[in-house]
């Protein structure tokens, strides 16, 4: 009798810890799927993954008007990527710009979006990371220009032209659209082409999405000015777009719009894309494009 | 003297002619891939914006894509880089992933004109939108210009 109930109980303890188990996995499958859409839509593999290499393990070359970077390894490899780093770690370079040594980072690495970004997003970001396999690569040392190879200038930069702060939603608007703000200002980052850069590399908020040349990249104005901006989209050319690459010229998009389109917003659920329209659409136009040839 | 003069004015005419058959070959490939961008949008407004009184004609437009997909790897022959052309230099480095995107393209139009073939509206978008985004894009993701 006493052997029955306790054999009752160890199955019913095993059954328990199954179920716990289970609901803990489920929930854990559930974050890194969430993780996923973040690490999509904020492009990090467009910078981190090497043309053919392994996922997140270090990217090809950053070639900008300051230097080369190497965009370093974030598999969770504890020498060469980033496997030791605490989740503190983790999210203060994401919102902060400073490594787990202390030291500020490169604008290069668009945290001046990124520090816009929640908590939770940036937790689900790496238990994603963490579920990579882990690859041994060792990036490159950048090699900047001097006097941009000085990362101790970079603390002036800061003072200069970065505060950390959160997505701040605005009361007087609709969910939709703070929704949309989000996703472009925090996670989508699409203002680091799209907004023109003083000399010093800082973004130039007055001019919002008014279009920038950065280097190679050209990115067009894309605010709702008619005549410089794409006032004349529809929204479903804008969905369209942001969907398939197909453009209301049926031209297609090509080099970064390209890759922002397809590993980001052509998978974006249609909820996401609309906020996202909603957003783009109420931005204030800007009458010049410094990516059209006069 | 004589001679050399006349070696140096040779050499000169053929370097301005090649020149000038780089410039008339931009030309021509910038041509087709506009016209490409011509029936893209009118492939558009046929299938997404609601002008299905021309759905006769989406076999044309696909089968025009599907034409012109075959010779895009010749329309990049090497060297002909140009200051009013968009293409990238890497076309020259990786020329067989250069033409295996160009035959991607010419899969993805087959498959469009087939969709088109069988009537069904469905697939018909599906395939078009998979042509301009893993046909058309893909390249453009690599090997043009911003
Ligand atoms: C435009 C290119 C670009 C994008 C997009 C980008 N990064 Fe980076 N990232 C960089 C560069 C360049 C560095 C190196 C910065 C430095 O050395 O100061 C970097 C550094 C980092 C580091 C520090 C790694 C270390 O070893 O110290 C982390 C973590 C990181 N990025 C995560 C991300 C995540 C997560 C995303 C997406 C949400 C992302 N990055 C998107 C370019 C990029
Ligand atoms: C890494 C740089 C980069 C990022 C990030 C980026 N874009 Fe772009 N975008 C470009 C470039 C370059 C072009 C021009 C090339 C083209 O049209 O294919 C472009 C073109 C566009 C166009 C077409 C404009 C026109 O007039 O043809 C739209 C719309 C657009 N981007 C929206 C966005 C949105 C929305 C985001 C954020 C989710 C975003 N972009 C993020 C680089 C970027
Ligand atoms: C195999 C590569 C490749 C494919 C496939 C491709 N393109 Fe292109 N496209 C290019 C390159 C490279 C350029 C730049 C050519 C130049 O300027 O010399 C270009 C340029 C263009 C231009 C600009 C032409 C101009 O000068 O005004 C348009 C429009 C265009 N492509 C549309 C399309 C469309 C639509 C498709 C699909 C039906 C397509 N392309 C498929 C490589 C490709």
């Amino acid at each position: 009798m006493k052997n029955i109930a306790r054999i009752d109980f160890k199955l019913w303890a095993v059954g328990l810890l199954l179920w716990v188990g289970a609901v803990w996995a489920a929930e854990r499958e559930d974050l890194i799927r969430r993780g996923e859409k973040v690490f999509l839509l904020g492009g990090c593999g467009n910078c981190h993954t090497a043309e053919s290499g392994p996922l997140a393990a270090g990217g090809e070359p950053l070639i900008t008007p300051f230097g080369t970077f190497y965009p370093p390894n974030l598999t969770p490899d504890p020498e060469t990527g980033i496997g030791k780093w605490s989740e503190e770690e983790f999210i203060q370079a994401l919102q902060e710009g400073i490594s787990p040594e202390g030291q500020p980072y490169y604008p290069a690495f668009p945290f001046t979006s990124y520090t816009k970004m929640s908590v939770r997003d940036i937790r689900a970001l790496r238990a994603y990371l963490k579920a990579l396999p882990a690859v041994k690569r060792r990036a490159p040392e950048h090699e900047l220009r001097f006097p941009f190879n000085l990362r101790p200038g970079l603390w002036v930069w800061r003072w200069l032209f970065f505060r950390p702060e959160r997505f701040k939603p605005d009361p007087f608007r609709s969910e939709t659209w703070n929704r949309g703000a989000y996703l472009v200002e925090a996670i989508g980052h699409c203002g680091e082409c799209h907004t023109p850069r003083n000399f010093l590399g800082a973004l130039d908020w007055d001019r919002a999405y008014g279009g920038a040349v950065l280097g190679e990249i050209k990115a067009p104005n894309i605010t709702p000015d008619p005549d410089y901006g794409i006032g004349e989209w529809s929204r479903e050319d804008l969905s369209y777009f942001l969907k398939t690459g197909i453009k209301p010229d049926g031209d297609t998009a090509s080099g970064e719009m390209a890759k922002v389109i397809r590993g980001g917003t052509a998978r974006l659920d249609e909820a996401d894309l609309a906020a996202i329209i909603e957003y783009l659409t109420s931005l204030r136009p800007i009458a010049s494009d410094p990516t059209q040839k006069p | 003297m004589n001679k050399r003069w006349f070696v140096a004015v040779m050499a000169a005419a053929c370097i301005s002619s090649a020149w000038a058959d780089v410039k008339a070959i931009v030309a021509y490939r910038q041509g087709v891939m506009k016209s490409f961008g011509g029936h893209m949008q009118a492939l558009k407004a046929i299938l997404a914006e609601g002008q299905k009184q021309f759905q006769p004609n989406a076999l044309f437009h696909g089968e025009a894509i599907l034409g012109l997909a075959k010779s895009i790897p010749d329309m990049f022959p090497q060297g002909s880089e140009h200051r009013k052309s968009a293409a990238k230099k890497e076309i020259w480095k990786n020329f067989p992933d250069f033409t295996s995107r160009a035959q991607t393209l010419e899969r993805l139009s087959q498959e469009f004109v087939q969709a088109v073939k069988g009537g069904d509206e469905a697939a018909m978008k599906a395939a078009f939108q998979k042509m301009g985004k893993e046909g058309c894009s893909a390249c453009h993701e690599k090997y043009r210009k911003d």
